[in-house]
């Protein structure tokens, strides 16, 4: 399982870093890296993870195993997603790279804490 | 025997980044370029379709069959911009890769050591190795012709052949709508009043037959005429 966490953390690092780093030529194959790295969780009790849900949505229905709030998380998913959604590098708008890239660092943050803490905590329920 | 000494891979890529960026430079040069030749070619093709220098048996619709070609021509140095301008991306793209690359190896960052692990490991996945020039440019060559025209369409990107394609057009429409239908020069349809005419032959005759052969003062006769008429 702690594979598992970490190839989630790989593909948030992935995401986060070519965001962070200007390239939004494939934003859209990052974010299903992600999103494909949430689904090879395996949670006992979670709801089913289908192919066509987001990393918000994914998000979302871990949080509703967990008492924890991952508003914040979840929003900032969302958030990104339609920022960067079907976009490429020369279609997106100076004013929303800019949001982008704060919402990514926060992302970043709000992501790790949710890989340290909250998640271990759903898998340990879920067992 | 010692093995061949490689320069360290921050110098080799900081040399294909300069090739990189020399390349750049020199689409982006090309790109001007293009639009420069687009743009002397179509104001040439306007001028002469509005020249009055078209064989007489144009009419207005036939002007404007002449003129389509030009929107060809536009479209095929847009085309060419925009095969220049996937190279460019690619070689961006790139340069991104070797940017990161540089900044994991030469930069300091206050992150975690699980964090450095992890962006040191994707930054030099998507490196890929070094040099990759020919690579690059070799993969971004292979789109094809349906990959190249979907990038000629977003507004924001091609504004300056959307204003080429639109000034060809008006300059097409004025001439198809405002240019005469051709009049032979031997037309029965009179340049003036029937009326006027009429009074001008008849003035003609008189004077004829009273002057015989003056002919050059009919003529001013005959404009004087009717230019008092249309007064």
């Amino acid at each position: 399982m702690s594979e598992k966490i970490e190839e989630v953390r790989e593909q948030m690092f992935d995401l986060v870093g070519h965001i962070s780093y200007g390239d939004f030529s494939d934003l859209d194959a990052y974010w299903a890296s992600l999103a494909n790295a949430l689904r090879s969780l395996d949670f006992k009790d979670g709801a089913e993870i289908t192919n066509t849900k987001s990393v918000a949505r994914i998000l979302s229905e871990i949080a509703g195993m967990s008492p924890n709030d991952l508003g914040d998380l979840i929003g900032l998913a969302k958030d990104m997603e339609e920022l960067s959604h079907g976009r490429s590098f020369d279609a997106i708008d100076e004013e929303d790279v800019e949001e982008l890239e704060s919402l990514a660092g926060d992302f970043e943050v709000a992501f790790e804490t949710f890989l340290d803490t909250v998640l271990p905590e759903i898998l340990a329920d879920g067992n | 025997m010692d093995a061949p000494s490689h320069p360290p891979l921050h110098e080799s890529l900081r040399a294909e980044f300069d090739l990189i960026q020399r390349k750049i430079d020199h689409i982006g040069e090309f790109e001007n370029r293009v639009r420069g030749w687009s743009l002397t070619l179509q104001t040439a093709i306007i001028a002469a379709l509005f020249s009055g220098k078209l064989p007489e048996m144009a009419s207005g619709y036939v002007t404007v069959l002449l003129g389509l070609p030009a929107i060809g021509v536009i479209f095929l140095f847009h085309y060419l911009e925009q095969r220049q301008r996937i190279l460019s991306r690619a070689l961006g793209r790139r340069a991104i890769a070797i940017e990161r690359a540089l900044d994991q190896l030469i930069v300091e960052r206050d992150w975690s050591a699980r964090k450095r692990q992890t962006m040191m490991k994707l930054a030099m996945e998507d490196l890929d190795g070094t040099p990759r020039i020919a690579v690059t440019m070799a993969l971004a060559s292979r789109q094809g012709l349906f990959f190249t025209v979907k990038g000629m369409l977003p507004f924001r990107l091609n504004f300056f052949y959307y204003f080429e394609y639109a000034l060809t057009l008006m300059a097409l429409g004025a001439l198809c709508f405002l240019r005469p239908a051709h009049t032979p020069e031997h037309s029965l349809t009179p340049a003036v009043p029937v009326s006027s005419v009429y009074q001008i032959n008849v003035d003609q005759l008189h004077y004829l037959n009273d002057a015989g052969h003056q002919v050059q003062r009919v003529e001013k006769k005959t404009v004087n005429n009717s230019n008092r008429k249309s007064q």
